[in-house]
């Protein structure tokens, strides 16, 4: 049967990092797709075994830079399991503020682009506003914008000044309205809903057969979250919910992450307000031999890392498993079967992070044309116009 | 980078506009370490880009490696691959020292700088 | 189940492949298995015992090579991780990739950084390191050393 093969990338202008889709179509419907990784490994966990523990917590929180929080969160982790110790209360809530700030801005900028990606550029334009505000909240209490190096093992770095509380919970209460905007606008639009509904799902079973993780199980049924499995931080002693939805289709995925939004707003509130007192460091001197395993509730999934120590001050071993390597490989079931003009929004929303992994072009056998990057997206910005002019919307 | 792009910093007004595909592009940013399957790619993309096209190095991965110098994948520095004419340190360069830098990358152009 | 009573299932079970069973922690458990017993006791944890695979870890020690499989068992917050040690010269041990698919790029990782054959593997290609890389040369190696004349490793100034 004449079957025509779609590169995606590496380079594409769309994509936020480097990845090699190959899809295999057969006139309009997507047969096999292959996915090619590589183009950002850069040796990390070499690096690691290059530098002591204090250093290397720079570098994890390099490897990427939407999600820079979750790796040092899971490596110091990861170290303080080796003892085993705890760190003291103040760190704690401190470490969950950064963590779920980072998580509300992780899923705004990927709200923006799957807006992008189905054509509705003011979505992606007014949601990255939005994100300002938060990027501002953390650069008030952390510094930085992203990278906020404030964390180490034993406990933070740097505290949070109280007369820096109130503007920065000023900024975090001040996109609530907007989200409940955008949260009513998604979820009652007739385009969208024909557009993401039914589209790219990702049944249980195959969830659990290929272990994904985060919003990507969670919209598929699989109650699983790292924060509710095994409390660390201050995720038990504030109040808040496990956001799980059902189908497994795009349209889940896109609820699962808005409605986390608002649970990250709550968690953060509560943990500004109720800040204890106290140290923020344990000043740990030596790394005894051990292993130790840290985990943290990445907005993509749960960051795994495994540190091994031989008694000297530099990791023998450091693993590192970003939720997206998990996560790519369910691309094979959920594209499969799909129209080529739905593939770059499944493709996208699983909210791929290459970097952390690592540490799609159309061969038309039977006719001329070669579809390349771009033409997908436009594709796909097309098939929403279709729709809306079918609606009667413009 | 794609902060950029958005209302707060807005590089449209100083006449930047992201391209849909490397043969409309005047300018090529690019951002983090090269490694040895993306420095390929790249110098192709390089090739096709109509010129004269310009290239901005962003981050200090792009300058020189940054930390990963050590790395086994990242054998060679950006500069060694393609020519690069305007650099942006920073880990991560906030958005405002990326115009700033290209700014300045205009006034070159122009020769007023 | 229980965590103790899984505990004492896993040790009655599979009491002929354990080699060492260290109970670290409320959280942490650390089963030493022989190779040749991997995937039985995978595919138990995975499939009877409802685990989820998180990753797989390969390391190099002066003696041998050592793999650890991390399982998580949420439901009692549990991480059981099963050992294996390999020798050096020719590490081979049999696949997971056909009980579970989330084994299947771990694998290919593994292959390709430490040089462990996984037999059985349904598709054994380079995951990260490009096609240009020597083979039989492994990153995460102890004794690996630069091959690469062109390398340029000082920043010049």
């Amino acid at each position: 049967m004449a079957k025509s093969i779609i590169p995606i990338g590496p380079y594409h202008p769309l994509q936020e990092e480097p990845e090699f889709f190959t899809l295999t179509v057969d006139g309009e419907t997507v047969v096999d797709i292959d996915v090619s990784i590589g183009y950002n490994h850069r040796g990390i966990e070499k690096l690691s075994e290059m530098k002591t523990f204090d250093q290397s917590t720079f570098v994890i929180e390099r490897i990427c830079g939407i999600c820079s929080t979750s790796h040092p969160f899971a490596y110091t982790r990861a170290v303080e399991d080796i003892i085993p110790v705890e760190v003291p209360d103040r760190a704690k809530y401190i470490r969950t503020i950064i963590g779920e700030g980072e998580r509300i801005h992780s899923h705004l900028l990927w709200l923006g682009l799957a807006g992008h990606f189905l054509g509705y550029n003011t979505v992606y334009m007014w949601v990255w506003k939005l994100r300002e505000e938060i990027l501002d909240a953390m650069e008030i209490l952390s510094g930085n914008r992203n990278n906020y190096a404030m964390f180490k093992p034993g406990g933070v770095r740097r505290d949070i000044n109280s007369e820096d509380i109130p503007p920065a919970l000023r900024k975090i209460e001040s996109i609530v309205p907007t989200l409940n905007k955008l949260k009513k606008a998604i979820i009652d639009d007739p385009v969208l809903h024909a557009r993401l509904k039914g589209i790219g799902i990702l049944t249980k079973e195959e969830a659990l057969d290929y272990c994904a993780l985060g919003p990507t199980s969670r919209a598929s049924g699989v109650a699983k979250d790292v924060r509710k499995d095994a409390p660390y931080g201050a995720y038990d002693q504030v109040q808040w919910d496990m956001i799980v939805t059902e189908n497994g289709d795009v349209f889940d995925k896109v609820v699962v992450r808005v409605l986390e939004m608002f649970e990250s707003v709550k968690i953060m509130k509560q943990c500004l307000e109720n800040l204890p007192p106290g140290e923020i460091d344990l000043n740990i001197k030596n790394i005894p031999p051990g292993e130790g395993i840290g985990a943290h509730e990445a907005p993509r999934g749960e960051t795994f890392h495994y540190v091994r120590s031989d008694g000297t001050n530099r990791p023998a071993r450091h693993k590192v498993r970003a939720p997206t390597f998990m996560n790519l490989p369910t691309f094979k079931a959920t594209v499969i079967g799909e129209t080529i003009s739905d593939a770059t929004i499944i493709l996208a929303s699983i909210d791929p992070c290459y970097c952390c992994t690592e540490r799609m072009s159309v061969m038309n056998c039977r006719g001329k044309k070669i579809y390349s990057g771009e033409d997908l997206v436009r594709l796909s910005q097309d098939k929403t116009k279709l729709i809306q002019k079918k609606m009667g919307l413009k | 980078m794609l902060d950029c792009l958005t209302p707060r910093f807005d590089i449209e007004r100083f006449g930047m506009l992201l391209a849909p595909s490397i043969k409309h592009a005047d300018v090529l940013l690019v951002t983090g370490s090269c490694n040895r399957k993306s420095a390929i790619r790249l110098k192709r993309l390089y090739e096709q880009a109509p010129k004269p096209c310009v290239v901005v190095a962003i981050g200090e991965c792009s300058l020189s490696r940054g930390m990963f110098i050590h790395s086994y994948n990242c054998p060679i520095p950006l500069d060694k691959i393609i020519p690069v004419d305007a650099y942006i340190p920073g880990c991560p360069p906030k958005p405002e020292a990326i115009i700033s830098g290209a700014v300045k990358l205009i006034q070159k152009l122009k020769g007023t700088l | 189940m229980t965590r103790e009573e899984i505990v004492k299932d896993l040790k009655g079970r599979f009491k002929a492949d354990i080699i060492d069973f260290f109970d670290k922690s409320p959280k942490r458990v650390y089963m030493e298995i022989k190779p040749e017993s991997l995937v039985r006791c995978a595919s138990y944890i995975f499939k009877d015992l409802r685990a989820r695979f998180n990753i797989a870890s390969g390391v190099d020690t002066p003696t041998h090579i050592e793999i650890l499989y991390h399982f998580s068992l949420e439901y009692i917050n549990l991480l059981v991780t099963l050992r294996i040690k390999l020798e050096r010269d020719n590490p081979a041990v049999d696949s997971l990739a056909p009980v579970f698919k989330g084994a299947n790029w771990i694998e290919r990782e593994i292959h390709e950084i430490l040089g462990v054959d996984f037999k059985g593997h349904p598709d054994m290609r380079r995951l990260l390191l490009p096609d240009e890389w020597p083979a039989g040369v492994y990153p995460l190696r102890r004794d690996y050393t630069e091959w690469d004349k062109n390398a340029i490793r000082d920043r010049g100034v």
